[in-house]
């Protein structure tokens, strides 16, 4: 009988022990002291997020229709690693996007595991490619933004979606997209699935869906014909004037409302269609020199302050000198007898200089501002101008013959309208308004805040200043922006153009002609301002006959009764 | 007897699986008709927001022969009736020069 081997059974014990003190030490390794990271790196390797992109809110106009919409799009990308066959995938996919496979096959060859091959494609082409079913082609949700009126549709006040200044994709750039970024983009939200080797998600796997937010709906207060009418035109306006650009903004000086705000500055080649630059909006963010609509200011801080009555008459020559300048009236006339009215109605330069004298620069300088020169209008687009109002401790003494008659002074068109308005409203400066309100994604309306208002003249002055505004149409210098069976209260104005690298002024002038009907209740208020025009220079001439039509556009589609007669201002020219 | 019990039990159990399965293929065949329905939405609102915009219908109705009313009719609260806004141009001529002179607004 032979013994057991005990000292081999121990040795064996021993290792055996030994082996499996090894296997739980390294168990406890991976279960206690590493199992946090090593799950974490477990999921890392399994777990996908995937964005989920939330629906942009669309921009409308008044009446809702969509003036901006998002649809849903896919980005087609690439894996590199698992694309068996470059060319032959480049050469299907290619055509479907309108691209040629020389552009698509690099993007299919890197070294890397993503690359874009197209961003935003339309549902129906994404499906097509698809359909393919090609190896290391995946697509991710994105959306797309269309602007269906096109360059017709207030682009400068929509704005663009594009390649912003961090490269991101799809950036706000401008006009209500960029102002209203916030309101419109929502919150994105994000789907967690659980993915094997494959790729393809694991069943039962984790599948965590975070829904997004999608954004609010923006109710502007543009009617798409009356902006569309604008627009056409302000183009055939600074065409047939051989202008560099114009501007038109229709307004409703009751509430403020924007009606309709067009800007035309052609760019690129002769014969070459011009593109429009949705991200400035020349309307808010070019300033001009007025010239003699700036002359309403001068007349309301006049009759508002008594400090010129209404029947005093002047003896207004057609040259006025002062510090060895000479300022002249349009057009050469013997000394003539004229009552404010009749310097308005005339827009005599020299008669609006003796006027103003009688007013003082303490007073004009406040008009100006209480007009609201030199400050936004917070109508809340992006770039708005503050225009330029020099302050009354920098003024010398060719202040009081330039500002009155708006030289030495920018604003921007919309602050021009804005004047405008105040007159046509009685005298009460209300903030333009751009934005109605939110539409939430459960459809709820939210109105924007009411407007911010301010008098500024007395609803007396306003009258007064109103039936100079009709006599000028009437008989003055804006005849041609006259419709037949309706007053029409406007003034004209040609301001010059400065010199910004000699200084003084160029031989280069801004037409204007800003007014509003019925006169007697007006309804809505229209500024026509064209840049530089060549063939006229006169604002009578050049941008009136435009007031003309747009006026009657909007007597059609506002549908504006005609108002009473406007009480004509005392007039030593007329007898009156 | 436990034979009978047990092969009901099983017997409601494939039934419930199959409903249920049944159930899931319901909801992923009407998922799939919503997102098919989402993008057709989609499709005909842009298609809308195309069709309703001032240019074309301008353009329609260009083509077809309509042209602005050249006379608008003013109808008032006591019945009479007013044509007006006549759509020709002034005849008054602007008093203004029509080449400027130095310091002009006009």
């Amino acid at each position: 009988m032979t013994r057991p081997p005990l000292k081999r059974l121990g040795a064996i014990l021993g290792l055996f022990f030994f082996a499996m003190s090894a296997i739980v030490l390294r168990l406890v390794f991976l279960q206690v002291r590493d199992a946090e990271a090593l799950q974490t790196r477990g999921e890392s390797q399994r777990m996908r997020t995937v964005p989920l992109p939330a629906m942009r809110g669309s921009i409308l106009d008044r009446y809702g229709r969509e003036l901006a919409l998002s649809l849903e799009a896919e980005a087609v990308y690439a894996d590199p690693q698992h694309v068996t066959d470059p060319a032959a995938e480049a050469d299907q996919i290619a055509p479907l996007l309108g691209e040629r496979p020389a552009q698509i096959q690099p993007l299919l060859m890197g070294s890397g595991t993503f690359a874009y091959i197209a961003r935003q494609v339309d549902q129906p082409v994404a499906d097509k490619i698809a359909a393919l079913q090609l190896p290391g082609i995946g697509f991710l949700p994105e959306s797309k933004r269309y602007y269906p009126s096109g360059a017709l549709g207030a682009p400068q006040v929509v704005g663009i979606m594009g390649v912003g200044p961090t490269n991101a994709y799809d950036e706000p750039r401008g006009g209500l997209e960029l102002a209203y970024n916030d309101v419109l983009a929502g919150t994105d939200g994000q789907k967690q699935i659980e993915i094997g080797r494959d790729g393809n998600p694991i069943p039962q796997g984790v599948d965590i869906v975070t829904p997004p937010v999608a954004g609010q709906d923006l109710v502007t207060t543009i009617d798409p014909q009356l902006q569309y009418q604008a627009q056409l035109a302000l183009q055939e306006a600074v065409k047939s004037n051989g202008a560099k650009g114009g501007t038109v903004i229709m307004m409703n000086p009751k509430t403020g409302e924007v009606l309709a705000m067009a800007t035309y500055y052609p760019s690129g080649k002769k014969g070459q269609a011009s593109v429009v630059d949705r991200t400035s909006n020349p309307a808010i963010g070019n300033v001009y020199e007025p010239g003699s609509v700036n002359k309403v200011i001068t007349a309301s801080a006049a009759i508002e302050e008594n400090k010129v009555p209404l029947n005093e008459v002047f003896h207004v020559p057609d040259t006025y000198t002062t510090y060895g300048y000479q300022i002249h009236d349009a057009e050469p006339h013997p000394t003539e007898r004229m009552t404010l009215g009749d310097i308005i109605t005339h827009s005599s330069n020299v008669g609006t200089i003796l006027a103003a004298q009688q007013l003082g620069p303490d007073l004009l300088a406040t008009y100006l501002a209480k007009f609201g020169y030199g400050q936004v209008t917070g109508i809340g687009l992006p770039g708005e101008s503050a225009g330029l109002l020099p302050p009354l401790y920098s003024w010398s003494g060719l202040s009081m013959a330039n500002l009155p008659i708006g030289q030495g002074v920018a604003v921007t068109p919309l602050q021009m309208v804005n004047v405008y308005a105040t007159v046509a409203d009685g005298g009460v400066w209300t903030q333009p308004q751009i934005v109605k309100g939110t539409v939430d994604p459960a459809g709820t309306f939210h109105p924007a805040p009411p407007p911010i208002q301010r008098r500024v003249v007395s609803e007396a002055t306003a009258h007064t200043v109103t039936g100079m505004l009709a006599h000028v149409v009437s008989s003055g210098t804006g005849t041609a922006a006259e419709i037949p069976g309706y007053w029409v209260a406007g003034k004209t104005g040609t301001g010059k153009v400065p010199d910004p690298v000699h200084g003084g002024y160029l031989n280069k002038y801004v037409a204007s002609f800003i007014g509003f009907l019925p006169a007697s209740d007006p309804q809505i208020v229209i500024g026509v301002i064209i840049d530089q025009p060549t063939t006229q220079i006169y604002g009578g001439l050049v941008a009136a006959p435009v007031f003309q039509q747009l006026g009657k556009q909007a007597i059609a589609r506002l549908r504006i009764a005609p108002g009473e007669h406007p009480d004509f201002p005392p007039s030593a020219m007329h007898g009156r | 007897m436990a034979v009978v019990v047990v092969g009901a039990m099983v017997f409601a159990l494939a039934a419930t699986n199959v409903l249920l399965a049944q159930g899931a293929f319901r909801i992923q065949a009407l998922a799939q008709e919503q997102e098919q329905l989402r993008q057709v939405n989609g499709e005909l609102r842009l298609n809308v927001a195309g069709l309703i915009t001032s240019n074309r219908i301008a353009q329609e109705a260009k083509r077809i022969g309509l042209v602005f009313p050249s006379v608008i009719e003013v109808v008032h609260k006591n019945g009479s009736r007013e044509l007006s806004g006549l759509p020709t141009s002034s005849t008054k001529p602007p008093r203004i020069a029509t080449t400027p002179r130095s310091g002009g607004s006009g």
